[in-house]
């Protein structure tokens, strides 16, 4: 269990809010979310699709669609505003100080350029550094990354390589130019189950090795309990929770990150056992609705819901989640009984008990 | 659960082989995608085919719905054998009986058919309604199975959410009432939450309706909650088979124990402290000895040689 002692803020995003205009109207994507993120540790950003996570994500690279348009806030790295630069400002950052690895490494990489050239050419263009020197570079990362035969796969294209290996490939280019902040979208969802837990034992590697902060996307908590520090739940434009990943897998808060939890199948469901499952659909985001989005699929919506956004509460000095459900005033609800099945599991998988609601 | 009877047998596949060919004369390349698959399914139960991508788990259904010409081996379907050379009439009734839900709901629904018009084509092609008064009430009754509404039936595929296009596909398939469904990796393109309801509705239909499926996947996870009978495939052949609990519990087969490690737990403490095991083929030694599949009771099967069996059962990997 990896401890964060470095309470250096490297990023710190506030009230952030993104929409785009469309024919039908403004689609608010992003609504207002806030978080740090301090050196050295992976956030991992958790939730369904649509839910704003790659949208928050992409503002921080600067490589928001024309139609998207940041309404408000600020997120401050090292003293810049990101949301202000300009697109000549963000040379500076965009992939030297803030790097990306993209969910799909089919259309990631340059169909038409060989794979050296295509690491080789960050050395050149943004190190200035001649070209002998940047293929020696360029052949220590892919090493680094664990290709095999980096001096012969250096000349290979693309359509060579695996999906695994074009990954890797992809990390190494996000890597070229030592980035303190590396945002991963989704990067092993297109890869196989085998493939992935090599790719996330080389993201974690890599992480140790070079002390780059990473934020990491996805929709899978198997994933995330691989790597997240800690985690941040989205659900339509805003983050419900957030906490260690401690906090968030063995004392969720908010009946969204329920639902999610425990719908996912996992090894200690029965044979033909129904999963839980979220009813509904998301809401929609042209009109989104006043009280907590998440109401309308949720059982134990109380009226207030419906009203009024609940604003965060506090569970503990790391933990934090957006439910009336954490009111004094509000009613005792019990988490799904599943749910409740799979945390007395892993807490007894650690020779811990269980310890209720502390 | 019902357990079924193991002499109604749907689908017997034996000594399947699947080769394709590319590229002439010197460079020509033969690319073993099933090298020789041997299984069964019995009445109401599923089979779940676990793999990487390219082992050919895909081929393998393909192969079964004749969409290749097999290179060698025989299919039986319902008692008759169905991989030699059809006559039209024979065709037909493969492709009624058997039927194919697929990964992709995006490409798989033809855009400019109305979602009625996708779905009773199977009736009108088989010839199975009599009158359009039927045949309507045929396709609102599937539609209403599989949860969706009858207003629905006008709409196109692009008006409707990955599973509730994937909904659509069950209907297709489900609609000429098919003694075997395919299910290709139904849920992977899916969200979490969408996949666990599209997982549900075909549990559901397989109780309600005593389905034969055979389900091709590559999460193992995904596999255990849902299938009787588990067979893992690596590079065209079976590695081995069983229940879920022989596979789950008692794994014998290096690669099965592989991925068992890979598949990600949703609990950080144990998470983080895990080791992936890496399988790797040159562990086997076959030059002497022919890899054969051994039964270690139960109909739990195991692809090794003799000596490796010996030897699993010192490591104590074998019980008993």
């Amino acid at each position: 269990m990896i401890s964060i002692n470095n309470t250096e803020t490297i990023l710190e995003v506030r009230d952030l809010t993104i929409s785009f205009n469309t024919y039908a109207g403004k689609v608010q994507a992003v609504r207002g979310i806030n978080f740090n993120l301090y050196k050295g540790e992976t956030l991992a950003i958790v939730g369904e699709s649509g839910s704003g996570k790659t949208v928050s994500a992409k503002s921080l690279i600067g490589l928001l669609a024309p139609t998207a348009v940041i309404e408000k806030g600020t997120s401050m790295y090292n003293g810049t505003d990101l949301t202000k630069l300009t697109d000549k400002q963000w040379d500076k950052y965009r992939g030297r100080e803030i790097a990306m690895v993209f969910q799909d490494p089919f259309s990631s990489l340059s169909p038409i350029k060989k794979i050296g050239k295509q690491i080789s050419e960050i050395f050149t263009m943004q190190h200035k550094l001649p070209k002998k020197e940047a293929k020696e570079r360029s052949l220590q990362l892919m090493r680094d990354v664990g290709i095999p035969l980096p001096e012969k796969r250096y000349n290979q294209y693309p359509f060579q390589f695996s999906g695994g290996m074009r990954q890797r490939i992809v990390i190494a280019i996000a890597l070229a130019s030592d980035p303190q902040i590396l945002i991963c979208d989704e990067p092993t969802t297109a890869l196989d189950v085998t493939i992935q837990a090599q790719v996330l034992s080389l993201i974690t590697k890599l992480q140790k090795d070079r002390n780059i902060t990473t934020i990491f996307i996805t929709h899978d908590l198997g994933v995330v309990a691989h790597l997240a520090d800690r985690i941040a739940v989205m659900y339509a434009g805003k983050i419900v929770e957030y906490g260690t990943a401690e906090d968030v897998f063995y004392n969720p808060q908010h009946p969204y990150t329920w639902s999610l939890m425990a719908s996912m199948p996992d090894m200690d469901i029965e044979v033909g056992e129904e999963l839980s499952v979220i009813q509904g659909s998301p809401p929609n985001m042209l009109l989104p609705p006043d009280g907590d989005a998440f109401a309308e699929r949720n059982p134990n919506a109380v009226k207030l819901d419906f009203k009024e956004h609940p604003p965060m509460f506090r569970v503990s000095d790391t933990h934090y989640a957006a439910t009336w459900l954490l009111h004094p005033n509000a009613p005792k609800v019990a988490r799904p009984a599943q749910l409740e099945r799979r945390i007395t599991n892993s807490l007894q998988r650690q020779g811990l008990g269980v310890d209720g609601n502390g | 659960m019902a357990m079924a009877e193991h002499n109604d047998i749907v689908l017997d596949v034996r000594g399947l082989k699947q080769y394709f060919t590319s590229g002439f004369g010197r460079n020509k390349v033969i690319v073993k995608a099933v090298d020789g698959i041997d299984f069964k399914i019995s009445r109401g139960q599923t089979f779940g085919l676990v793999g990487e991508s390219g082992c050919g788990k895909t081929t393998t259904g393909r192969t079964i719905i004749r969409l290749y010409k097999p290179t060698d081996g025989d299919i039986y379907f319902n008692g008759e054998l169905i991989s030699k050379k059809l006559s039209y009439e024979e065709r037909q009734k493969v492709t009624q009986g058997i039927q194919m839900i697929f990964q992709d709901p995006v490409s798989s629904l033809n855009p400019r058919m109305t979602i009625s018009e996708i779905v009773r084509e199977g009736l009108i092609i088989n010839k199975l309604v009599k009158n359009n008064n039927e045949l309507s009430k045929r396709v609102m009754d599937i539609l209403r199975i599989v949860g969706l509404q009858e207003d629905h039936m006008t709409r196109y595929p692009h008006e409707f959410s990955g599973g509730q296009r994937q909904r659509i596909g069950i209907a297709r398939a489900l609609i000429s009432n098919p003694s075997l469904i395919i299910a290709d990796e139904p849920v992977s393109a899916l969200d979490v939450s969408i996949q666990a309801q599209v997982l549900n509705l075909l549990n559901r239909l397989k109780k309600s309706m005593g389905l034969t499926i055979l389900f091709i996947a590559h999460d193992l996870s995904v596999v255990k909650y849902f299938s009787d009978y588990i067979g893992v495939m690596y590079y065209g052949k079976i590695m081995e088979m069983g229940k879920p609990s022989d596979i789950y519990e008692n794994p014998v087969h290096p690669y099965t124990r592989a991925l068992l490690t890979a598949i990600p737990i949703p609990d950080p403490a144990y998470q983080k402290g895990r080791s992936f095991i890496t399988y790797d083929p040159s562990v086997h030694d076959y030059s002497t000895e022919k890899p054969v599949m051994h039964d270690l009771g139960n109909g739990h099967l195991v692809y090794a040689s003799e000596s490796e069996i010996a030897g699993y059962k010192t490591e104590g990997i074998i019980k008993g």
